[in-house]
């Protein structure tokens, strides 16, 4: 249904973000690897191009830095490291969505 | 910065793979947020990391299943963010059969050749419209269609003036003997007879600069691909190299009769 999925798309891009974040949160990682662990989301289904924009936008508002590193498969990898305003801005988002979640969650129990 | 692709693609493959980037490069262009260069190197390394364990060469479906997982450019950011001048572009072609764009870019050429004094500054101002007009389809991976006939009079018109800069400004000054001071240095200098003499001047001068051009052109591919887009997709090397050899055959001729005509 055209509201579902127009619903569904608008959910995704709002979380997309947070999801990067969450994944070069973890640990150091490889600007392909974000594509492969995203992949694993089931729900999350996007245009994997969609991710290169947001992580450049991520790198120019400060949130992760990159550094380049010969690799023995192939050419320089590019490796994503979060920022310390990035570890902030990260930490006031899970804690957002975590309330976002209990609240919608509790909706949802008194609803039934 | 980081290395292009480096795996072996079919031709098909490559040309598809060129037309990609050039679309990411284009949707990209003028967001304040993102830097499109960095975007179309993170493309490059993704299209390499996935095709990594796949046989060469790598054919265009095979590669067309990556790109189709990457999807298209101009739907990864959302229209908000497009700068102000790109809002208009799209908005002027904004349903799938629409000719605006089109008409416009046709409008302003048939106006330039009316009009006197202020024609070529129309004409001139045709080809950018002609040209977002084209790069607005390509990222909606629409065809052109038969909007061609009202885009393309305009590409080909500039696209031939600069063909004929490229080839034969360096020759003008030569060619410009036709003027009597000029023609009466030339004669006190160039043996006789001076038609041929000086021809075979012409012809060497225009064969050292073909040759030099040739292979600027095979160094310099990509920007005869976007100077000349979307008729060029398909130069390479070798057409480069072509220049450089017939500007070589006629710089050789033009010498060895130069240098005949010099011995008497």
């Amino acid at each position: 249904m055209d509201v579902n999925d127009n619903w569904t798309t608008q959910l995704r891009k709002g979380v997309l973000e947070l999801c990067i974040l969450n994944v070069v949160g973890r640990a150091r990682v490889y600007g392909y690897d974000i594509v492969k662990q995203l992949r694993d989301v089931d729900a999350l289904v996007v245009r994997e191009g969609t991710i290169y924009p947001i992580l450049s936008r991520l790198r120019r508002d400060g949130l992760v830095h990159t550094t380049l590193e010969e690799s023995p498969e192939g050419p320089a990898r590019k490796y994503y490291e979060m920022t310390e305003r990035g570890e902030q801005l990260l930490a006031e988002m899970n804690a957002y969505w975590d309330g976002l979640t209990r609240g919608i969650d509790g909706l949802r129990r008194e609803t039934r | 910065m980081m290395a292009p692709v480096m795996l072996t693609l079919t031709n098909d493959a490559q040309s598809n793979l060129e037309r990609y980037l050039r679309r990411v490069k284009a949707a990209l262009r003028g967001y304040p947020s993102v830097d499109a260069d960095e975007v179309e190197r993170d493309i490059r390394g993704h299209i390499e990391a996935e095709l990594a364990d796949s046989p060469a060469p790598i054919t265009a479906p095979r590669l067309g299943n990556v790109l189709e997982r990457l999807g298209s450019p101009n739907q990864w950011v959302p229209f908000d963010e497009l700068p102000a001048w790109r809002k208009v572009l799209v908005r002027l072609s904004a349903g799938p059969e629409d000719w605006r764009l089109a008409y416009a870019t046709f409008a302003l050429l048939v106006t330039g050749l009316l009009l006197g004094p202020l024609g070529p500054v129309l004409i001139l101002a045709s080809v950018p419209v002609a040209r977002a007009t084209l790069a607005l389809l390509d990222e909606r991976d629409e065809p052109v269609g038969a909007r061609r006939w009202l885009v393309y009079p305009s590409l080909v018109a500039a696209y031939f003036v600069i063909a004929l800069v490229l080839f034969f400004l360096p020759v003008a000054p030569v060619a410009a003997a036709a003027d009597p001071s000029v023609r009466a240095g030339l004669l006190a200098w160039l043996p006789a007879p001076f038609w041929l003499s000086y021809s075979s001047l012409v012809a060497l001068v225009a064969g050292i600069w073909w040759t030099t051009l040739g292979l600027l052109l095979t160094r310099f591919r990509h920007a005869v691909i976007y100077v000349f887009w979307p008729f060029a997709d398909r130069f390479d090397r070798r057409h480069g190299m072509r220049v450089a050899y017939a500007g070589l055959t006629v710089a050789t001729i033009a010498g060895i009769v130069l240098a005949a005509v010099a011995r008497g």
